[in-house]
């Protein structure tokens, strides 16, 4: 009675194709998903540009997913905005490719990207300095300002960000998630002889144990899953 | 007299004539074999090649909340169903987005005789793109310019007869024997595409204003016009980007969407992900095939072994006409390289009149395009197979070699 259509018997041929995308078995989902342990890494390379999209569960970054509740944590915060806010401490080009870094945006939420602001306008050197005082003053201010309406500093509205930026009354650690989305852009010479990606961050993210890595070049897509400490991405296809 | 090449051939070759019967079954196992490892590979690089030349060009697409698999194959490929809608307004929105170069909308969920409808609009044809770049091209008539007429797909076309200015109608649901058939709005067809070797040949293409017309009911309707009209809900759309470089931070803002709940895929990558999928029925597949190509091999070994008592008769009269030991060694070796050859060789050649008489059925029954000639993995199985009957040849061959030194040693009677 029901006939089926020729596309359906394309789907009975292959049943397993068909359940699977039924059952929606799809590995790295896109940035909707919020898996601990695993970064999503998107490299494009189009023209004179390679440009490189992060994006991290806040726990892969710092070992938690909330505003800094002691020294300590304060402290690896500045130290992971001070890595995401320096593309050369992230990633690493092959020199012959003449790449100058010319784009770079952090999204997160307040409590990291604050710091990231800092880091921009008072580099390196000072610092080492100021680090003590202001420590303590900011990890003060994000207690007093917990209820979270002006954290979102950002421009993006994620869904993580309203997360992040919870009132705090009845916020459990283990439903609390932040993310952060970072990426860069750079402007190569010589973009052919950029073969590789290097990483850099693994030092630094210590959470981390798996990158997704999805790679767009003028040889078409490719996806790759890698471990969370490999030093270097190939962007050629397999 | 075993000097040259030519006369040992020769002589390999009726002593397999004398014993044709198994020597054909050993031929005909190792063919089979041959042809079922040469045939599966054939089938996962068609099948890849076929799915990966139906999109090209199209950056984003984008639809409802779902996994990005069920996305990807119901909005290209017109496989399984799709989970929602998305609102108009989403579409806008994202598409007036400045690093958005061309958007299509696309609405699905009806069918024509079990052909699936799409209903576009006429960017449709400006902007999809497939299998390298290549841009949808009229065989005859032109586009829809009504919300009463169809573009109908080559295949579609060919299997139903169609010509341009014929009325069809198109059924509210996918099946064909539909309760709701709507006989009062009748399609003309004003277009026919050229064949595009992807699903593309087997859609039915009707405005979106034509797919309002259908779902709308009772007197007094009047057809919108084609161009401009917007309708409340599609049910995804393809993106173009302006630049690639984007894509990561659109796919990003949409799936974030505030809206509604969106998915963003890119084609390639969620590809990607389905053959990351299907690896393992593959690898399965392959694994199974490779162990027939085993024991085929296995099975000439048999042969073999099993001949040489009845061939010590054969070799001790090429011993008295003046073979030495390693002349029989290598007879049987080379035997067995005779018959993994022809083997291989009549099974690869057999897999293409094979594909010669099912590549139309695979075409428009599956979408798959293959195509006859050997290619380099034909070469690797025939090599390979050679390579394992020589290997394990060795057996029978040294056993033979024993049994002519001993044979010249001691009289039997």
């Amino acid at each position: 009675m029901i006939r089926k259509t020729r596309n359906e018997r394309i789907a009975t041929w292959l049943p397993l194709l068909c359940a699977l995308a039924v059952l929606g078995l799809a590995p790295a989902a896109a940035p909707a998903q919020h898996v601990h342990g695993v970064i999503e890494l998107g490299v494009v390379v189009e023209g004179g540009t390679v440009a490189v999209s992060l994006d991290a569960p806040l726990s892969d970054v710092v070992g938690f997913e909330h505003a800094p509740e002691s020294d300590e944590q304060l402290d690896r915060i500045r130290q992971a905005a001070a890595v995401l806010g320096n593309a050369n401490a992230m990633f690493a080009l092959a020199d012959s490719a003449r790449c100058e870094i010319s784009a770079t945006s952090i999204d997160g939420p307040a409590y990291l990207t604050q710091h990231l602001a800092e880091e921009d306008a008072g580099s390196a050197e000072s610092h080492g300095h100021d680090h003590d005082s202001h420590h303590s003053h900011s990890a003060h201010d994000e207690h007093a300002d917990h209820d979270g309406h002006d954290h979102d500093s950002h421009h993006g509205h994620s869904a993580h960000d309203e997360h992040a930026g919870h009132d705090g009354h009845d916020h459990q650690e283990s439903e609390q998630h932040a993310e952060v989305n970072a990426s860069y852009e750079w402007a190569c010479g010589n973009v052919s002889a950029v073969e590789a990606l290097g990483l850099r961050f693994a030092e630094s993210f210590t959470g981390i144990e798996t990158i997704e890595i999805q790679i767009l070049t003028s040889a078409g897509a490719h996806v790759l899953t890698a471990d969370g400490r490999i030093s270097s991405v190939p962007l050629s296809p397999p | 007299m075993l000097h040259n090449i030519g006369n040992a051939i020769s002589l390999v070759f009726k002593s397999l004539m004398n014993r044709r019967a198994t020597a054909i079954l050993t031929v005909a196992s190792i063919a089979v074999s041959a042809g079922l490892l040469s045939v599966v590979e054939r089938v996962r690089t068609d099948t890849q090649a076929s799915f990966a030349n139906t999109i090209s060009g199209t950056d984003l697409i984008i639809g409802a909340r779902s996994g990005d698999l069920n996305l990807l194959l119901y909005s290209v490929f017109r496989i399984g169903n799709p989970t929602n809608n998305i609102t108009w307004e989403s579409y806008e929105t994202i598409g007036s987005r400045p690093e958005v170069d061309w958007t299509i909308p696309f609405s699905l969920g009806d069918a024509h005789r079990g052909y699936r409808v799409l209903a576009t609009d006429l960017d449709y044809f400006d902007h999809y793109r497939y299998a390298d770049r290549r841009k949808l091209a009229f065989w005859k008539g032109g586009p829809f310019a009504t919300a009463s007429e169809a573009v109908i797909g080559a295949e579609v076309a060919e299997r139903l007869g169609y010509d341009v200015g014929r009325e069809i109608i198109v059924s509210h649901g996918l099946t064909e024997t539909s309760f709701l058939t709507h006989d009062e709005d009748p399609f003309t067809i004003t277009g026919i595409l050229e064949r595009t070797g992807t699903p593309v040949d087997r859609t039915v293409h009707i405005s979106l204003s034509g797919m309002d017309l259908i779902h709308s009911s009772g007197a007094g309707r009047v057809p919108a016009p084609v161009e401009g009209y917007e309708p409340e809900a599609i049910t995804a759309f393809l993106v173009g980007l302006k630049s690639k470089i984007s894509i990561f931070a659109l796919q990003r803002y949409v799936n974030e969407f505030e809206a509604e709940p969106m998915t963003a895929v890119i084609p390639g990558v969620a590809l990607q992900q389905l053959w990351g999928l299907i690896r393992v029925a593959e690898y399965a597949l392959f694994g199974v095939s490779a162990m027939v190509v085993l024991a085929s091999v296995l099975g000439l070994l048999a042969t073999l072994l099993v001949s040489l008592n009845e061939r010590r008769r054969e070799m001790s009269v090429l011993r008295s006409v003046g073979a030495r030991p390693g002349h029989i060694f290598a007879l049987l070796l080379s035997e067995a390289a005779m018959l993994a050859f022809l083997g291989a060789l009549s099974g690869l050649l057999l897999i293409q009149l094979g594909i010669v008489a099912i590549r139309q059925f695979a075409l428009t029954e599956f979408g798959i395009q293959m195509s006859v000639g050997l290619r380099a993995f034909d070469f690797h199985v025939l090599a390979g197979i050679l390579g394992i009957a020589v290997l394990v040849s060795v057996i029978p061959a040294w056993r033979a070699y024993r049994n002519s030194l001993a044979d010249g040693l001691t009289v039997r009677l």
